[in-house]
């Protein structure tokens, strides 16, 4: 590729990706007449759609909500896939199917799932509880999780672990004190992976989230259709308020976050 | 792309480690039982009885949800729109993510500030995303409207979402916009995997730097590729947050997915029983959508081996 | 065909300068090789060549072309690299004939050329296999076959022998002079290792930190090292290097003490011009060059500490006083044990003298 063509498409790739966000951020400062002028930034600014955003709309629960389910989700995933991707990678535990199957279940749309499981959920009095929720954020993400984490432990010299066997340390030990530590960065990528997919997660929350006290913020901005005509600037500051913790964990965790998402190219 | 799981791991354990060791991966198989296997056995039932949300499996009712689903012209085109949507999203993203790819390889200044800002619309949570491309495509206020006016490609407000063609294709657009950075990150990586030392025997062969793309580049990035466009297909049946907010399927039907329209059935007429059958069908589509690639994404990565 | 010409050519990362302006001239028909130790710069200059790193000042020619700013392909110049990077989804054959095809050069007269490569290089019965269906040595094989096929001016040869296992090295080392031989073609090839410039070598560079240190032929740097480094850098076993210091001047040459050996002193043949009395030097002896027959030369005692019997010939590992280690090679005697106590002599025309600066004393 040429190089002079380069900061030219550079920056066409860029504005594309962003301008969108851009551009929300500023309908955010609009008052009602400057939005409709079709205008990029606002003509006059105007605060006011924040403390109006916040006090139309139970934001400040919807966030609650998502952080609890969305983290203690993707801590459950954690502690189910960890020992398991390991002992499957490992131990070659149920050879071929069982990653096969693992991997295979993703495959299916999760509506699938949504009515077996709200009806499960129900006879366990679970539906429109933050458990209920957990629960199934955690057990969502496991087949991400599991092919995230395998190529994080495949990459472990095994014969570290032989080494902490022929000491005679035991399986949780070799577990606990080999394994985990040095399988902290996939840990922790695979980790702020399910944490996004489950606080973006929309359809089981709609389904399974029926009030204020569970419900997550894409639910909560899904609200705003309700009327349309008038708080696009509100709409805009609560969208802003749903993206701000996840572009928190991207800048923060940009070096984990892509070498989580990209771990299974190459080997 | 999935390794391929065949490799003999190295070293022998004892067996006692194999016991703990198939213990501790029994959370993750009843978890995937409950969240894949269960599902499917439920729905079967459902889809065979009259059943709602209050109760389900109230009386034998046979193939005839089967029937009704089969019979209901918006479902099979809710089918046709889905499978048209997760091939022509996966289409477009992996040429606009694989071209992004290419050019972050040119990359020199900034990189982890580009490949952040890369990053933002894969996470941007789909609801929110929804939102900003309705903010950008609106009739009144919209800026999309606003620049096509001021170039006078359009002499009047275009209602984006409102016409049956553009609220397809914005469904697409926005789609591609969330799901290409995936393609371009991946590719980005796949990149960094081929041999340095070949591009430069290559560099000493070749003048034309597309003569390398065709002839080194993509045939050694292909099985890669392959392995990115059957994740990117899969995801790409499992939209439905987008399409809820961004356009509610309409208007009329035009973009009424498969799972959207299921959703309806559900949550709207309460007929479990035909959206459990739907449900059925929507993934046997799915599969037979998407088992030819993963099959053609094996053949690949043999061929290189 | 051709010669190739660097004149005062750089190369700086940044601040750092890599490449501290190096003048070679490299005749045509001529296998020069550049040796020197990880890091020296040997491979950045054969790339800077290649054109596949610029070159920040100084010019580079070939032939009568200035090709300092040339796009690699418009230098006419073929490499072997030490991955090989052979293209791995083209059978042998598309790997030998992708550059001419690209170029446009007519199928026919691929297939004509890439046959007759292969030919030459016993590849005929690998035509239709990928590079993974290869053993290392067919696939070095290829590589070069790769680079013959495009008959350039200069072949450029990056550790291309540093992959394979010591007996195949060997095998592709003479494969490599034959086809010097035949091609009788403008060779340059980089290694770390001195057997592989000795044995391949029309001219040795031997590079250190970015720097020429010497040039020569593989016997010139063998006999007559210009400094401590290139001395110490080829032959093997290492010369042995031990303080000194000048004792007597005399006409048939300098007479040193070894402080490490109770002021033992040692006649050297080097004459006396440029020393003087007391000057602290580094007295340099090989290996092989120590002799067991009295009268040969100035006697020293060793304690001998290991000894490695290799048949024919066994080294003794002898601590001197000051810890550090000499090698004595012995021929057709096996007696010595650990522990002995050896006396060698050392003659005075196989001794060199170095300054304190590392420079060789004539």
């Amino acid at each position: 590729m040429n190089r002079r063509l380069y900061v030219p498409l550079m920056t066409l790739v860029l504005l594309f990706f962003t301008f969108p966000i851009i551009f929300m951020a500023m309908v955010s400062l609009k008052g009602q007449a400057d939005i409709s002028t079709g205008d990029i930034f606002p003509n006059v600014l105007y605060w006011r759609n924040y403390p109006d955003a916040f006090g139309s709309i139970a934001l400040d629960r919807y966030l609650l909500n998502s952080a609890i389910v969305a983290s203690f989700g993707a801590l459950l995933t954690l502690v189910i896939a960890v020992p398991a991707t390991h002992a499957i990678v490992r131990y070659r535990i149920g050879r071929n199917w069982l990653p096969a199957f693992i991997l295979g279940t993703y495959v299916a749309p999760p509506i699938v799932a949504l009515f077996p499981l709200f009806f499960l959920l129900r006879n366990l009095g679970l539906v429109n509880t933050h458990l209920g929720m957990i629960l199934v954020y955690g057990v969502m993400n496991l087949p991400v999780a599991f092919w995230l984490l395998s190529s994080f432990v495949r990459r472990l010299p095994v014969e570290l672990e032989e080494a902490a066997r022929v000491d005679g340390v035991g399986y949780f030990r070799t577990l606990r004190s080999i394994v985990i530590p040095l399988l902290m960065p996939g840990i922790a990528s695979t980790g702020i992976i399910c944490l996004i997919l489950a606080y973006n997660e929309f359809l089981f929350a709609s389904f399974l989230a029926r009030s204020q006290d569970t419900q997550t913020v894409p639910i909560g901005l899904s609200l705003f259709q309700g009327d349309r005509q008038l708080r696009f600037g509100q709409m805009a500051v609560a969208s802003l308020a749903a993206m701000v913790p996840v572009y928190v964990l991207a800048v923060f965790f940009q070096r984990w976050l892509v070498r989580g998402l990209t771990t299974g190219i190459g080997k | 792309m999935p390794q391929t799981l065949k490799r003999r791991a190295p070293g022998r354990f004892r067996p006692s480690g194999r016991v703990i060791a198939r213990l501790t991966t029994t959370p993750l198989i009843v978890g995937l039982g409950v969240f894949a296997i269960y599902p499917f056995i439920y729905l079967l039932g459902l889809a065979f009885t009259e059943s709602n949300l209050i109760e389900p499996f109230q009386k034998w009712v046979g193939t005839e949800n089967f029937q009704d689903a089969l019979g209901d012209p918006r479902f099979v085109g809710s089918l046709g729109r889905s499978v048209l949507l997760a091939f022509l999203s996966t289409a477009t993203a992996m040429v606009l993510g694989v071209a992004v790819a290419l050019l972050l390889d040119k990359a020199v200044k900034a990189r982890d500030l580009i490949r952040t800002l890369i990053l933002l619309p894969l996470l941007t949570p789909p609801v929110t995303a929804a939102i900003m491309w309705q903010l950008l495509l609106m009739p009144q206020g919209g800026w999309l409207n606003g620049f096509l006016m001021d170039l006078s490609l359009i002499s009047e407000p275009v209602s984006f979402l409102g016409t049956p063609t553009t609220a397809f294709l914005s469904v697409l657009l926005v789609d591609v916009w969330q799901w290409s950075p995936f393609v371009a990150l991946m590719s980005f990586a796949a990149l960094q995997t081929l041999p340095s030392e070949v591009y430069e025997a290559a560099k000493l062969e070749v003048r034309s730097s597309w003569t390398v793309f065709r002839w080194i580049t993509l045939p050694m990035l292909f099985p890669a590729l392959i392995g990115i466009a059957v994740l990117k297909l899969v995801i790409g049946f499992k939209l439905f947050d987008l399409v809820f907010v961004l356009t509610a399927g309409g208007p009329g039907q035009a973009t009424t997915i498969s799972s959207f329209y299921i959703y309806r059935i559900g949550i709207q007429q309460f007929d479990i029983g035909l959206a459990a059958a739907m449900t059925l069908l929507f993934a046997i589509v799915v599969g037979l959508a998407t088992v030819p690639f993963t099959v053609a994404h094996d053949k690949a990565e043999d061929r290189l081996s | 065909m051709a010669d190739v010409h660097l004149k005062n050519v750089k190369k700086n990362y940044g601040v750092v300068e890599v490449i501290h302006g190096i003048d070679l001239e490299v005749k045509d028909h001529e296998f020069v090789v550049f040796v020197g130790p990880s890091g020296c710069g040997k491979s950045t200059l054969l790339r800077m060549i290649a054109g596949l790193e610029t070159t920040n000042s100084g010019s580079i020619h070939i032939g009568d072309r200035d090709v300092t700013d040339m796009a690699p392909v418009d230098r006419n110049v073929s490499m072997v690299f030490q991955s090989y990077a052979l293209y791995p989804h083209m059978t042998v054959e598309d790997n030998m004939g992708f550059g001419l095809k690209a170029n446009g050069v007519d199928p026919a007269e691929v297939k004509r050329l890439v046959d007759e490569a292969a030919q030459s290089l016993q590849l005929e019965a690998f035509m239709k296999r990928k590079p993974a269906a290869l053993s290392g040595g067919q696939r070095q094989r290829v590589a070069i076959g790769r680079a013959i096929v495009r008959d350039p001016e200069v072949f450029l040869f990056d550790e291309p022998l540093s992959n394979l296992d010591a007996e195949l090295r060997v095998h592709m080392r003479i494969e490599i002079a034959r086809l010097h031989k035949r091609l009788k073609s403008t060779m340059i090839y980089v290694t770390h290792d001195q057997v592989e410039a000795m044995t391949l070598a029309d001219k040795i560079v031997v590079l250190q930190g970015g720097r020429i240190e010497q040039v020569g032929t593989p016997l010139d740097l063998f006999d007559d090292p210009d400094n401590r480094f290139v001395a110490g850098f080829i032959g093997s076993p290492k010369m042995n290097f031990l303080p000194a210091i000048v004792a007597g001047i005399a006409a048939d040459g300098v007479t040193v003490t070894l402080p490490s050996m109770n002021d033992t002193p040692v006649r050297t043949a080097v004459p006396g011009d440029h020393v003087e009395t007391g000057q602290t030097v580094t007295l340099g002896v090989r290996p092989e060059h120590f002799t067991f027959r009295k009268g040969t030369g100035s006697p020293i005692t060793v304690d001998c500490d290991v000894t490695e019997q290799m048949g024919e010939i066994s080294y003794i590992y002898a601590n001197t006083g000051d810890g550090a280690q000499i090698i004595v090679e012995q021929r057709h005697d096996r007696s010595t044990k650990d522990g002995d106590r050896v006396q060698t002599f050392i003659p005075p025309d196989k001794t060199f003298l170095f300054d304190a600066e590392g420079r060789r004393i004539r």
